[in-house]
């Protein structure tokens, strides 16, 4: 079939799998009911207040009412607020405190991905055609040995490898005294990201939430420079983890191609092995490890979080773990429903990039 | 000359980790110009091998041409095979490679593939790449090896571009000289229906139009390539071994140079680039040449949304796109129907009468064999146990394992019941028997053939055994 | 009856012994297996050879003559501590004596039971298919987006910090992945000649699964289970580092370990002047799951079909 019909089809078969997310995040907010009423209540903490909120979300009602209006507050950014907790954010909005801490983990998802495919994809490909010998049995240790290393652990060794002045970024947030959180986060001066990270105090506004972006946007090139070092290094610990999973894939999908007839066909033509590399087998090869994406990006998510930990980066893995901490129900939530809706479009893209890879897939 | 190709004594060999498997054991036959050549014997035989030594697609590791000569014209594709390797056998057989000359082979060998030496394969299903469109995987081929061909008929279209025009308006066919002329007597026979000559029409003159745009540059692309050509020719003429070296170190560099961006990138629909379009139009040629219903449709297809019979007619296209001067079919019927079986044997046959190429037929059918051969080989266990023309092998068998191969065939006039059978199984290959390598199974075996390995003898004209029981019979 | 099902399972038997003997040809593989061995020879008579409250770390909260208040002052690798001290008083030698057992206990009930829900649900999607297995497979596909870590955090928060809630929260996290598993292999099984070859003989569609489709379903999951071993406590550690474990801070368990070494009055940093505190705890998880890794590599080559030789 044409790819448009494809496409359109795989994204009529998204509306279940997001229905299905959906009732999940319901079941996990709506069975502590305590801790949904708080959510919800703010900063005001009355028994008048409790009540509104009851009402509200239609506590008394049942179960699929509960869940329609559920719905209508999750698609209209009604996430509640964050908990008195955390003593300077008490408040806030949830779905506001998402556009904040959303950019810091999607940059550093992102440049981590990059780093994956640079390294991942050439090794596998190198691994597969210079099979059992030196080079070979090199990167399958070197891919064994990565997928072992817990991430934090590799966080912390970079951290100590890089000395006192490591590259840990400072906290986008201030206290309600203006005071910077020392206690919580490690960190480093970093005088060009200054105006940048204490934007509270008269620095500059951030069009995109992206440090990387933003920095280039006002044409602050040392800030830039500095910022792509910070984001370097978390971007590393979640890339060294994760690429050993791509490399194995596509070795094992490299090899399979290359033993398959048509292979054999191309070489007969005359055409040079350079190009049935290139042109003829890592094609199918890559189609093939589109498979495994969806599972890649889930083991990606979760070093990310646990990287943010490490470093302080101030996403939402940071915040995922603060929120847990200070029984904040309305974050948690919101940050798994994000993380999963993530998840699930990017499998969506690969998909429908694998069938435009390989046109057998569209029969379906 | 009238030899296309002759095999003198190649042995090709596997180094695994249960020991050498010596799969070829000096084999020896000589294809004629045009004439069809059969190869048959068991599975395990070596026929397959053979074709891949031929070709050099042997996979290394693990195997090997250790030894041999293969000649094409004055030409050894073998020349240089001695510096290739240092083999340091103890217990564990150890290779270490040249690589400056394996690599300069390799690019040698990428040259003779695909454009004098084609090969066709046993299961069609699998042979095309799935990835990428029919049209895709036929010009790559003409792209890599027919650029003289096609850059003259451009240049050709570029000056004769109001005749084309003229032709496209009326329809009557205009006549040229060159490959021009050639392409348009291919049009006229072979094209069944008026759209099929309006696409033609359209790609030459869409081609043309482009080609007078950047003239310098492709004036340029085809005069580098005319020089190539002519160097490839004299290769193949002289018997002078140093000018033979220098002209392959020469092309080597060429190989390199070519732009082969061209085939890598999936062809984009709108090319400008008139190579492009004429090894499109070419394409349809092809596909219209090896009768094909529908070639423009087929031409945008994928692989798995054709049946079996007319993929491999989409490769025996693939492999006589350039001409070559020899073909290896490998099994090509055994995985289709008996129907399109016979089809395809047909239109081989068909295919070879027009261009004129030899081929070598690979297979265990001797239905087969006698139905499309004019000579044929009969392998057992990695040597070639005898050779004749077809019918004095069926009428006139001498070896004993021909004999019994034909014996063994069930017979419709038979009145005994039992299927004959030879006895005994085909040897290991690690540890093949002493001597002639058929004689633990054979019903004339004597002491000579457990010690020594039968030569080949000439028994009458044009028919060599490798027996011992015809030692002193030779003809002279 | 009863007789071949006996044969079935002796064969079985020689088929497992003849791949152990394999396993132990390749070098890589036997120290996978000696790696895991010894872990779980540790994980037995670690706890015993340290002594004391076998889930609690020893604690020196107050002076200690000669040497000083070591409650936020750690020290580094003595006779008197032989892998050093952690913030809070920790000694880490003991720490890791006991930490093996734990570690080894949550992960085996949860891959365990993960696997046996995975056989079941894939095996039904595989085999009988139709709306069933869809609807399966769809539930998988939810479940198998969300990230590990995500889904544990929200589980642990929502139904109580215990080692109940722990292990149910891994076991969600952990059976999509075997029911696709067992699912894909299923579909290819079923598919293999003999599968027919049951059903014409007129074997039952439960019979013919638990005899045929299941035991030769089954490589890849021990293949799987001996890697995810690894995962799961690599997963219970992180937990345990960002101090989201289910106890208080004196659990002995490897990450733990490593999450005291941040707590400190400077925090992340003051793991450059104390490497030691997260250096050694992290080598002994990274060791063991690279054991678990190799072994799990070695039974994949083994009992890969196309490399039987």
């Amino acid at each position: 079939m044409k790819l448009y019909v494809y496409i359109i089809r795989r994204l009529i078969l998204l509306i279940p799998v997001i229905i299905g997310v959906t009732l999940i995040t319901f079941y996990l907010s709506h069975v502590n009911i305590g801790m949904l009423i708080a959510t919800y209540e703010g900063k005001i903490h009355t028994a008048a207040r409790r009540e509104e909120v009851i009402i509200s979300l239609h506590l008394n009602g049942p179960i699929y009412e509960q869940y329609l209006y559920y719905l209508t507050n999750l698609f209209t950014g009604k996430w509640g607020y964050l908990s008195p907790g955390e003593p300077f954010d008490a408040g806030t909005p949830v779905f506001v405190e998402f556009q904040r801490r959303f950019p810091p983990t999607a940059e550093l998802a992102i440049i981590a991905t990059g780093l994956v495919l640079l390294m991942g994809i050439p090794l596998g490909v190198l691994s597969a055609i210079k099979k059992d010998k030196v080079v070979d049995q090199i990167t399958r240790l070197i891919a064994m040995a990565a997928v072992s290393i817990p991430v934090f652990w590799l966080g912390l060794i970079i951290i100590i490898a890089l000395g006192p002045n490591s590259p840990i970024p400072v906290p986008l947030r201030i206290t309600a005294e203006g005071q910077l959180d020392w206690a919580k986060y490690a960190f480093t001066s970093t005088g060009a990201l200054q105006p940048w990270v204490f934007s509270a105090s008269g620095g500059l506004s951030r069009p995109t939430g992206f440090l990387l972006i933003d920095t280039l946007y006002y044409h602050d090139y040392p800030a830039f420079l500095d910022a792509l070092k910070h984001v370097f290094w978390p971007a590393f610990t979640v890339a060294v983890t994760s690429f050993g999973v791509i490399i194995r894939f596509l070795r094992s999908s490299m090899l399979e191609v290359l033993g398959q007839d048509y292979i054999r066909t191309a070489r007969s033509k005359g055409v040079p092995e350079s190009f049935v590399i290139k042109k003829h087998a890592r094609r199918n090869a890559l189609g093939a490890t589109t498979t495994i994406m969806g599972l890649f990006f889930a083991g990606l998510l979760s070093g990310v979080v646990i990287t943010e930990n490490v470093f302080g980066w101030p996403g939402m893995g940071t915040w995922l773990f603060d929120a847990a901490e200070n029984s904040d129900l309305g974050s948690v939530i919101a940050t798994t429903f994000v993380f999963t809706i993530v998840i699930v479009v990017a499998n969506l893209v690969v998909d429908i990039l694998y069938s435009y890879l390989d046109p057998r897939v569209r029969l379906d | 000359m009238d030899e296309a190709l002759v095999v003198r004594n190649l042995k090709t060999q596997f180094f695994i980790y249960e020991g050498i498997v010596k799969a070829l054991d000096g084999v020896s036959f000589t294809l004629k110009k045009g004439e069809i050549f059969g190869i048959v014997g068991e599975t395990g035989c070596g026929k397959s091998v053979t074709a891949y030594s031929i070709t050099r697609l042997i996979p290394d590791p693990p195997g090997r041409i250790v030894e041999g000569h293969i000649l094409m014209g004055n030409l050894d594709l073998l020349r240089n095979l001695s510096k290739e390797v240092i083999i340091v056998t103890k217990k564990r057989t150890r290779i270490r490679h040249n690589n400056r000359v394996i690599k300069r082979n390799e690019y040698f060998f990428n040259k003779i593939r695909g454009k004098y030496i084609s090969m066709i394969f046993q299961e069609p299903m699998a042979a095309l790449n799935p990835v990428y469109t029919i049209e895709d995987q036929v010009s790559e081929t003409l792209l890599l090896h027919n650029r003289t061909r096609m850059l003259k008929i451009i240049k050709s279209a570029s000056e004769h571009l109001e005749e084309l025009k003229e032709w496209q308006n009326s329809g009557s066919f205009p006549s040229f000289s060159g490959e021009l002329g050639e392409e348009i007597e291919k049009i006229k026979e072979a094209s069944k229906s008026k759209d099929s000559v309006k696409k033609h029409q359209e790609l030459l003159i869409e081609a043309a139009s482009k080609f007078s745009k950047r003239k310098e540059k492709f004036e340029r692309m085809l005069s580098k390539s005319i020089e190539n050509d002519k160097l490839e020719d004299r290769l193949l003429k002289t018997s002078d071994e140093a000018e033979q070296e220098a002209i392959i170190k020469k092309l080597s560099k060429e190989t390199k140079k070519i732009n082969l961006i061209k085939i890598t990138r999936k062809m984009k629909r709108r090319s400008k680039d008139p190579i492009i379009i004429e090894a499109r139009r070419e394409c349809l040629s092809l596909l219209e040449s090896v009768e094909i219903p529908n070639p423009s449709i087929v031409m945008k297809s994928f692989p798995h949304e054709l049946s079996g019979g007319m993929l491999q007619r989409v490769v025996i296209s693939i492999a006589l796109a350039n001409s070559p001067k020899i073909l290896i079919a490998d099994e090509p019927t055994t995985a289709l129907d008996v129907t399109i079986q016979a089809q395809i044997l047909q239109l081989l046959r068909n295919l070879q009468k027009n261009i004129g190429t030899s081929i070598i037929l690979i297979t265990h059918d001797l239905a087969v064999i006698a139905e499309m051969c004019d000579r044929v080989a009969v392998m057992y266990a990695g040597n070639i146990v005898e050779t004749a023309t077809t019918s004095e092998l069926f009428k006139n068998p001498k070896h004993p394992y021909t004999i019994g191969l034909l014996r063994s065939l069930p017979r419709i006039d038979d009145p005994s019941r039992e299927l004959k059978t030879i006895p005994g199984s085909v040897p290991n290959l690690i540890t093949p028997p002493d001597g002639c390598r058929f004689h633990p199974r054979c019903p004339f075996v004597f002491d000579k053939c457990k010690v020594e390995k039968p030569e080949t003898i000439e028994v009458s004209e044009g028919h060599t055994v490798a027996c011992h029981l015809f030692h002193g019979k030779e003809v002279n | 009856m009863q007789s071949d099902i006996r044969d079935s399972i002796r064969a079985r038997i020689n088929s497992f012994l003849k791949s152990l003997y394999f396993l132990t040809r390749s070098p890589i593989s036997t120290a996978g297996l000696i790696i895991v061995i010894a872990y779980v020879i540790l994980a037995i008579v670690g706890p015993i050879i340290v002594g004391g409250n076998p889930t609690i770390m020893k604690q020196y909260v107050n002076y200690i003559p000669g040497v000083g208040y070591i409650f936020n002052n750690p020290q580094p690798p003595s006779v008197r501590f032989p892998l050093g001290t952690t913030f809070e008083g920790f000694d880490i030698y003991n720490g890791i004596m006991k930490g093996a057992r734990l570690d080894i206990e949550v992960a085996a009930l949860v891959v365990l039971s993960g696997a046996t829900i995975g056989v079941i649900l894939g095996s039904i999607a595989g085999f009988k298919g139709g709306v069933l297995g869809d609807v399966i497979m769809r539930v998988t596909d939810i479940f198998l987006s969300i990230p590990f870590i995500v889904l544990a955090v929200a589980f642990l928060l929502i139904f109580g910090r215990t080692l109940q809630s722990l292990v149910e929260a891994l076991i969600i996290v952990w059976w999509p992945l075997y029911t696709r598993l067992v699912r894909g292999q299923v579909l290819v099984v079923r598919e293999l000649q003999y599968v027919e070859a049951s059903k014409a003989a007129g074997s039952s569609s439960f019979r013919t699964v638990l005899l045929h489709v299941i035991p030769n379903s089954i490589y890849p999951i021990f293949v799987q289970i001996s890697l995810d071993f690894g995962n799961v406590i690599l997963t219970i550690a992180s937990l345990d580092f960002l101090g989201f474990g289910f106890a208080g801070p004196n659990l002995a368990e490897w990450g733990n370990i490593i999450g005291l070494a941040t707590k400190g009055a400077s925090g992340v940093l003051a793991i450059t002047r104390y490497p030691w505190t997260v250096a050694i705890p992290g080598l002994v998880i990274l060791i063991f799951v690279l054991g678990l890794n190799l072994l799990g590599d070695g039974i994949r080559d083994v009992t890969d079909p196309r490399l039987r030789r």
